[in-house]
């Protein structure tokens, strides 16, 4: 990956780049903002949008566990190039 | 007390500003229970049937999972979040008496073969002489019958190369070793500890010849 010229900042930055995700969920939180005094949590959502958004919101969590997965299975990369001086022996 | 409900306002507002804390309280809001079903391969098995029953309401039926939520919310017990879903299960055409029950999935009627169990040549002495040449003797007096390893193997060639020949007969007799054998694919003929025990050996042959 390195090799192709990318580097740890462009990578950084492309990383940075991406849109935070819209889900349905969060959607309804922000038009549902005046809550009932005291709750966190709006009320009075009709039950199909609701059933839409815990499935968008289960389906989104479990593709995010599996890319935590696939990455947690990554072969390490040694960086050479880079000193930590708080670990110099 | 006033100040107190303006705080509550100002987190709220800052709090779905924020695109990682609105993902936060959105998951909090609409699925408490993420971390509790993170791992899908984990058999939680906690507070008796309805840990499994809320891990699969929430992957099959959100309507259900929504509601429940509600209801836990609205201050409902776990007694009445049991009925419910049992209720709203057999809404659904799915009979379920009772929670502790769906852990063994869509309830169906077993007609499966266990070659083991003496009593089952009591009413088809008809099979014994079929099952002979595979090493059963169902003619003993033993509490078991003793049934080979390899013999269900055997019975899944078997019926796996007459499947489709050209004549009903054998077509026939192929059928007859998908059921005996448990090899069908049809759950309702199959006994599924033993499918289960012979797929996984024919699984772990399979994994051990290619090493």
């Amino acid at each position: 990956m390195f090799d192709a010229g990318l580097t740890l900042t462009s990578l950084r930055d492309c990383l940075a780049q991406i849109e935070p995700v819209q889900l349905l969920g969060m959607e309804l939180l922000k038009q549902h903002s005046a809550h009932p005094q005291g709750h966190w949590f709006p009320a009075g959502i009709p039950r199909n949008q609701l059933v839409d958004a815990v499935t968008e919101l289960v389906g989104y969590t479990r593709r995010c566990a599996y890319a935590a997965e696939q990455i947690r299975q990554l072969t390490s990369v040694p960086l050479t190039s880079i000193s930590i001086i708080e670990y110099g022996l | 007390m006033t100040k107190l409900l303006d705080i509550q306002a100002l987190l709220l507002t800052e709090m779905n500003t924020d695109p990682a804390l609105c993902l936060a309280n959105a998951v909090a809001w609409l699925d408490p229970f993420w971390d509790e079903f993170a791992d899908e391969d984990d058999d939680y098995d906690g507070d008796g049937g309805l840990g499994m029953a809320l891990r699969v309401i929430r992957s099959s039926f959100p309507t259900i999972y929504v509601q429940v939520i509600e209801q836990l919310r609205e201050g409902h017990s776990w007694d009445d979040i049991d009925r419910f879903v049992c209720r709203e299960i057999e809404k659904l055409g799915i009979p379920l008496e009772n929670l502790e029950w769906m852990g063994y999935g869509i309830p169906l009627p077993s007609y499966g073969v266990r070659l083991e169990e003496p009593d089952f040549y009591q009413s088809h002495a008809d099979l014994i002489p079929i099952l002979a040449p595979f090493g059963i003797d169902a003619t003993s007096d033993a509490d078991s019958v003793d049934v080979p390893e390899c013999a269900h193997r055997v019975g899944q060639f078997i019926a796996e190369d007459l499947e489709q020949h050209p004549d009903e007969h054998y077509r026939q007799l192929s059928w007859l070793m998908q059921w005996l054998f448990s090899c069908s694919g049809n759950s309702t003929i199959v006994y599924v500890v033993k499918r289960f025990r012979t797929e996984m050996r024919l699984e772990e042959e399979r994994l051990s010849s290619r090493l």
